[in-house]
């Protein structure tokens, strides 16, 4: 597992939505954000889980609606 | 007799839900009063005979508009939500468009000089008296999908009320769909498949649950929520929740069916779903836009004992498999899937020659290529067009191909559908670079990639060649290109299907 970092977070997050690093806020959310569909959301899933070594549950997959939540959960599983 | 008439035939009782969500719920009273008021605004506004592009996500306003066009007499032209800027104006230049339905979360890929319809409109128009449907013929073009075809354009498949009936009808028969149905649609209803969903659950006097959600996994909740009775999914659908999901071990008590169509599910999750749910049937089915939706269907109690075949045709749909004399095939033989019925589109939009290609003497010929077995089911072997589908999506790889050429430093590309665990197909470029180090090449494919093409469109993996392999006609070999892919993606420990 590796820690809490959260320029990786924003990386990864803006290298799969493919939106530039200055756009991304706390309440970028799915609903609001025409790049962020589910096929997206789940590449992006994979991402954390592949970068980070961790396994995220289905609940908070479905939870991670914005970038603030995104940091929020992954931070209980990076600490 | 108009198509929406049709699926408004048998209305249970109008205080019944109908369409539900987690943002609330449209009685079928409040559902046709709705279809009812835009109807009437458009007839007002436009007249019939004229074409309204419609462009939203599977909310309820997606519903009202889709049918309301229909009702008015006009054609609804559906597009996907993601598509392409350029291919959008490209269908405002091609198509005779008389007015845009588009959900203000899209608006912004509508032309500046467009005036478009949103979803704002509905509030003002409720109060609007019944509306009695435009008059059609059974020929007349009541919804134009637009599908991508094996060169890359966007083809659109024209369906008549005379289509969307036929399937319907058919479709509702063989589900056994009744009132008491409750569908979990997760499935854009802007193509064949999930539009079916629509049609046939209203058709029934059944309800239909909207389930928008950030991950599949949320379908799971909102079949245990809204008690459904029905699940549809392509083969990415069911892969997804397989392998990323606790699908197999819930209970889902309301659950009565699930159907899957859209592609091959490989059979290793066919057998897996059937024996996690023995007492839930599992409909396998065969389907095109060509074909309104749906042309075959395996019966659920034959699914471990037929097992990968996709059954045979749907009542009133004839299917053929023909070698190439246009004789039947022989047990073992493989040959065309060929299908006749009333489901079989008038034609491709503006493309009569297209048209020509493949409807032959009522003849709808499909480019699938399938083997049938000693009781007559069919069994699909491959795919004649070159054609990837990948997450439920159909893909044309020209079109890749294409958009990548165009970019600085690459001398060539081919791209290419490789199997996957989770999309079905997974999307492959493999790109001859020019003279630019490989790194900073594959950065700016990417990234010009994911800023043109729908994310489904952008390649999950780039190789760079030297040269590309040839074949005995000097042309690139496609399939020495991907089966030289597999073996390293073997070597490499990744495990195909």
């Amino acid at each position: 597992m590796a820690s809490f970092n959260e320029n990786a977070i924003k990386n990864i997050f803006c290298e799969v939505l493919g939106i530039p690093a200055d756009e991304v806020t706390d309440t970028l959310a799915y609903n609001s954000c025409a790049q962020w569909d589910s096929l997206k959301h789940l590449q992006l899933v994979a991402m954390f889980e592949e970068k980070f070594e961790i396994e995220i549950d289905m609940d908070d997959i479905i939870a991670m609606e914005n970038y603030g939540k995104i940091k929020e959960i992954l931070h209980k599983y990076l600490t | 007799m108009n198509f929406v008439d049709y699926l408004f035939e048998h209305v249970p009782d109008p205080q019944k839900e109908c369409i539900l969500s987690r943002g609330g719920t449209l009685t079928y009273r409040d559902l046709i009063s709705q279809v009812d008021g835009l109807a009437g605004y458009l007839a007002g506004i436009l007249g019939t005979g004229k074409e309204c592009l419609l462009l939203s996500e599977n909310i309820p306003f997606f519903v009202i508009a889709y049918l309301a066009i229909i009702k008015s007499g006009n054609t609804a032209l559906l597009v996907e939500t993601q598509i392409a800027d350029k291919q959008l104006v490209s269908l405002f230049h091609e198509c005779h468009i008389g007015a845009v339905l588009v959900q203000k979360k899209y608006l912004a890929k509508i032309p500046d000089h467009v005036t478009a319809i949103t979803e704002d409109i509905l509030p003002v128009l409720t109060s609007v008296k019944k509306y009695e449907s435009s008059a059609v013929n059974d020929d007349d073009v009541a919804v134009v999908i637009f599908t991508s075809g094996s060169t890359g354009a966007k083809k659109g498949v024209m369906l008549t009320h005379r289509n969307l009936r036929a399937n319907t009808g058919s479709i509702v028969e063989y589900l056994g769909l009744t009132p008491d149905d409750r569908i979990c649609a997760t499935l854009p209803f802007l193509y064949c498949y999930g539009a079916s969903l629509l049609h046939t659950h209203l058709r029934a006097g059944g309800s239909i649950v909207l389930s928008n959600n950030i991950f599949l996994g949320g379908a799971l909740r909102d079949i245990k929520t809204f008690s459904c009775t029905g699940f549809a999914g392509v083969p990415s659908t069911y892969q997804i929740l397989v392998t990323k999901t606790p699908f197999l071990r819930e209970e889902l008590p309301s659950l009565r069916y699930m159907q899957q169509a859209g592609g091959q599910l490989p059979n290793k999750y066919i057998r897996q779903i059937a024996e996690a749910f023995p007492e839930k049937q599992f409909f396998v089915m065969y389907g095109a836009t060509e074909a309104t939706a749906r042309m075959s269907y395996l019966p659920p109690a034959l699914v471990l004992t037929k097992l990968g075949s996709v059954g045979k045709g749907i009542p009133g749909v004839t299917l053929e498999v023909l070698n190439e004399k246009g004789d039947p095939v022989k047990p073992g033989e493989a040959g065309e899937i060929i299908a006749r019925g009333d489901n079989i589109m008038k034609g491709y939009y503006g493309d009569p020659e297209e048209t020509q290609s493949v409807i032959k003497d009522h003849r709808l010929f499909t480019g699938d290529i399938a083997t049938v077995d000693e009781d007559g089911y069919i069994f699909i072997v491959g795919r004649a067009k070159n054609i990837i589908k990948s997450g439920g999506y159909r893909i044309s790889p020209n079109e890749i191909e294409e958009f990548i050429c165009s970019l600085d430093n690459v001398a060539g590309c081919v791209v290419l559908g490789l199997p996957d665990e989770i999309m079905g197909e997974a999307v492959v470029a493999v790109v001859q670079p020019g003279d630019i180090p490989e790194a900073s090449l594959r950065e700016e494919i990417l990234t010009q990639c994911r800023q043109h093409l729908p994310s489904y469109k952008v390649p999950r993996s780039l190789y760079f060649v030297k040269e590309f392999p040839l074949n005995a006609s000097n042309k690139v070999d496609r399939q020495v290109i991907a089966a030289s892919l597999r073996s390293g993606l073997k070597e490499k420990g990744v495990h195909e299907k």
